[in-house]
């Protein structure tokens, strides 16, 4: 049997700082009514008054921002005053929405509380925002991020974390440096059936865990597109912000989820990263190695590995494909879980929940509710800054492995590749001027 | 000559010959290449090779690539422009400095105005990725190119490379831009610097 790791979060890991907008909401509240909505109008129950209101900024509104903006709009703690995003027909959008949002559920003919702007620095610039939701891609993250908690802000950061994984580290080492409540948007951990699935595995359930299979895609490449004119609207420099600097293509910069940023090198670590942000994830927890990490990382067509794999110091093998979800097997049994179910082998497994005796995770009641509450309690929320770095490196290494074509060895203490240099250039990459390098010095 | 240098030079003849080969000679000069290729990215041995053998197959993947990565079809920019770093990261793997000196080699001796821009872009952005001292002394001259984009890459490729050279490099750029006032690319290289935590000059830093 597996002995149980137990969980590593402790009361010791809450985060030292308190919140420093309650003085200007306390004081400023009745001077600026116009920018606050009645607390009825945000939502059902009991009512958060303006003084305990959360106020948000959210950085990039495409795909996962706008979605995310709609989950905010509905939220009876926050208030949105702020979006960004470097193209103005969705910032505009953005803005539209919340107004005619606040509008509506306060009974106005219109409201005007929410600025609009294309450069992040202004939402970071402003005292009253508390937090900032960080949904831009890729390549911008720990830019944003790292000035974010420089600026005072909590984050909520999408997945994945970073683009390199020194960015990751700047980005851990900047939330703790600034005191800042910081969740990764990796929110299959507040799902309670990935939950439960990882704590049977680390109860031992399935005996000894000797392989765990993730469905994740490919890895990014270098992609190559035809100029275009650029649409208009679009502050396209400023979309390509650190990334090297290439001619507009709308696939360039589309934010298909199969395709478009995701897939481009300089932008994103493809979908190694993107679902192995929630896979290799959800492997990690149940492994239990939120902490370190694997030793060894082999690509396909190396050393006998029909895909890519990662091997951790007890032997354990963490492989591509072959699993609807995260399937991990066991000497004595198999989970596979994703978002749609829950299954094991024997059957029984999961028929008795989780006892006090056996591992007991961290349950979130909601992957946002979570972090709402982190920034009011000053915890560390269930995907802390630390626990995205340490799962979006694995994701990483895999991609460094198969773009290099050969096994490389991971020193998880020192978190350095061993004896392969070219490979360490991917540790991590400088950044186009004016842009800086992502925060990573 | 051993039979691979045969089979080197028939590559090599073929190449020479493109322009007006029929397309049966085509497909078996594309299905030549491949091996050439294979062979020199890791996806099959080269234990037969020597290191003149090596040279050889490097010459001729990089004369017969080069074309290709400023095509004007995306797709034929794209397949070369991997095809090309397959080569230069299985060149820089561990014990093979020779291989992978060589091949940095010919990306320099191709950085100039002859060479189109898009082919110069994607050899400077490999030299970031493979380049070692042997790439210095050309990087710096090409922080002084005429085109921004070349200048930026060579700068990003002095970031990457780490060796003392290239911050010495940095280090110089750094008080050539102070002497000629340009702000932009002063912090632009202090960037760089910051980057590689080399910065070794902070008396400057208080003139600025």
């Amino acid at each position: 049997m597996n002995r149980p790791r137990p969980d590593s979060r402790s009361a010791a890991d809450a985060s030292p700082s308190g919140i420093s907008r309650r003085r200007f909401l306390a004081t400023a509240a009745a001077a600026s009514a116009p920018l606050f909505i009645p607390a009825t109008a945000l939502g059902r129950g009991p009512l958060a008054a303006a003084s305990e209101r959360l106020t948000i900024g959210v950085i990039g509104v495409g795909n996962m921002g706008g979605a995310h903006l709609n989950t905010l709009l509905g939220h009876r703690e926050v208030q949105v005053v702020a979006v960004c995003d470097v193209d103005a027909k969705k910032r505009e959008s953005a803005e539209q929405r919340v107004e005619n949002r606040y509008a509506s559920a306060s009974g106005s003919s219109s409201y005007s509380g929410c600025q609009s702007v294309n450069e992040y620095e202004s939402v970071l610039a402003r005292e009253d925002i508390d937090a900032v939701l960080i949904a831009a891609p890729d390549h911008w993250h720990s830019t944003i991020a790292i000035a974010a908690c420089a600026a005072g802000k909590d984050v909520y950061c999408e997945k994945p974390l970073s683009l390199t994984i020194r960015q990751a580290e700047a980005m851990v080492a900047a939330a703790r440096r600034y005191g800042r409540v910081f969740q990764t948007g990796s929110q299959q951990r507040s799902y309670s059936n990935f939950r439960f699935a990882c704590e049977m595995v680390r109860s031992g359930r399935i005996g000894k865990v000797e392989r765990v299979n993730v469905g994740i895609g490919m890895p990014s490449t270098a992609r190559a597109f035809d100029p275009q004119p650029v649409r208009d609207g679009l502050d396209w420099d400023r979309w390509l912000g650190p990334a090297p600097w290439q001619p507009y293509n709308a696939e360039r910069c589309s934010g298909s989820y199969s395709g478009g940023w995701r897939m481009v090198r300089d932008y994103s670590g493809g979908m190694t990263t993107d679902w192995g942000a929630h896979h290799i994830d959800i492997a990690q927890w149940g492994l239990g190695r939120d902490q370190d990490g694997p030793v060894r990382v082999l690509p396909p067509g190396v050393e006998g590995a029909d895909t890519l794999r990662w091997v951790y110091d007890d032997g354990v093998v963490l492989e591509r494909g072959n699993a609807n979800g995260v399937l991990f097997q066991g000497t004595d049994g198999k989970v596979e879980v994703n978002r749609g179910h829950l299954r094991t082998w024997p059957g029984d497994l999961q028929k008795t929940p989780t006892s006090p005796t056996e591992v007991n995770l961290y349950r979130s009641q909601g992957h946002f509710d979570d972090f709402l509450q982190c920034i009011r309690t000053r915890r560390r929320p269930i995907t802390d800054v630390a626990v995205g770095a340490s799962s979006v490196t694995v994701c990483h290494l895999g991609n460094i492995a198969t773009w290099v074509g050969r096994a490389i060895e991971w020193d998880p203490k020192n978190r350095n590749i061993v004896g392969d240099e070219a490979a360490s250039r991917w540790l991590d990459r400088p950044g186009r001027a004016p842009y800086g390098n992502g925060g990573a010095a | 000559m051993n039979s691979l240098r045969i089979h080197a030079a028939s590559v090599l003849a073929l190449l020479l010959v493109s322009v007006t080969t029929p397309a049966a000679a085509q497909d078996d000069l594309d299905r030549q290449l491949q091996i050439v290729y294979d062979r020199l990215s890791g996806k099959s041995p080269t234990a037969d090779w020597d290191a003149g053998d090596i040279e050889e197959a490097q010459l001729i993947a990089f004369r017969s690539l080069l074309p290709a990565l400023s095509s004007e079809v995306a797709e034929e920019r794209e397949r070369s422009r991997q095809q090309f770093e397959a080569i230069s990261l299985h060149a820089a793997r561990p014990d093979a400095e020779a291989e992978r000196v060589h091949w940095c080699q010919m990306m320099l001796g191709a950085q100039n105005a002859v060479i189109p821009k898009a082919a110069r872009v994607w050899m400077l952005r490999n030299l970031a990725e493979v380049g070692g001292n042997e790439s210095i002394e050309r990087l710096e001259q090409l922080l002084n190119d005429r085109d921004g984009d070349v200048r930026e890459l060579a700068r990003l490729a002095l970031v990457r490379i780490p060796s003392e050279g290239a911050v010495a490099v940095l280090e110089r750029a750094l008080g050539r831009s102070i002497e000629n006032n340009d702000p932009e690319w002063t912090a632009a290289i202090i960037a760089g610097l910051g980057h590689r935590r080399a910065l070794t000059s902070p008396d400057r830093l208080g003139e600025l």
